[in-house]
């Protein structure tokens, strides 16, 4: 309140933006099964979203445990606003891998994920198997 | 009275402190999600092959598992290596010249 006579009265504003990172991913890919002579199984019906205000962002990814022998898992995020790094092999990777990097503020969304599971290397069958793929949006 | 008013003073107190903790604390820097993939490999049986041999240095060519393919040998061949850790191959001659290559685990 100003006081009675005076013409003008201050204020002090404190504002603060905080820091935000939302990633989120659509439902689990459909199984990716290997058949006779074909090499490699692939699935690209898996979408993201990020929101961040944070500059040079990155995605990473990594697994649950390594692949079986002889195969391999790749995976390759689509991104508009950062670079991604192609077909990421994940097979042994317990640590995280850079999927996408130098990614600006903003928002993405419906951002394509596609995985490519191969088994070169396998001389007979491979039961059916899951594993866990963690995508970590970070600084 | 007094029991309240020590309530009411830490109550307080705590109040200050958690006024006095930098917002980047309550913040979102890192966000995580996952995504469960299943895989499997099917083997197929599919025909062996067979070249036609001419003596017992031959190669035969097989396919899967259970496969089978016939060549015409000018001589009874030996026996197939192995093809791979896990499947090996043999021949069954059955007559001058006819091979059988049979693969099996």
């Amino acid at each position: 309140m100003a006081a009675p006579g005076q013409p003008s009265a201050t204020q002090r504003l404190v504002i603060e933006v905080k820091p935000v990172a939302r990633l989120a991913v659509s439902a689990d890919p459909l199984p990716l099964i290997i058949t006779g002579s074909d090499g490699a199984a692939t699935d690209a019906s898996g979408k993201y979203d990020i929101v961040t205000n944070i500059r040079t962002m990155r995605i990473t990814a990594s697994i649950d445990r390594p692949m079986p022998e002889g195969t391999s898992l790749a995976i390759r995020l689509e991104s508009s606003k950062g670079l991604s790094r192609g077909s990421v092999d994940i097979s042994q990777a317990t640590a995280s891998a850079d999927v996408v990097t130098a990614i600006a503020p903003g928002a993405e969304q419906g951002e394509r994920i596609t995985y490519t599971f191969s088994a070169a290397g396998v001389t007979s069958g491979v039961d059916s198997q899951s594993r866990v793929v963690t995508l970590t949006l970070t600084e | 009275m007094k029991r309240i008013a020590h309530i009411l003073a830490l109550a307080a107190g705590a109040a200050v402190l958690l006024s006095c903790i930098p917002g980047r604390l309550f913040a979102q820097s890192t966000s995580r999600a996952s995504q469960t993939v299943t895989f499997a490999v099917i083997p197929v049986h599919t025909p062996a092959t067979a070249l036609p041999a001419s003596g017992r240095s031959d190669k035969v060519t097989v396919g899967a598992v259970g496969s089978s393919a016939t060549a015409v040998a000018a001589t009874r061949p030996a026996a197939v290596p192995p093809h791979g850790p896990n499947v090996s191959g043999r021949t069954r001659p059955r007559q001058k010249g006819n091979v059988i290559v049979t693969v099996t685990e």
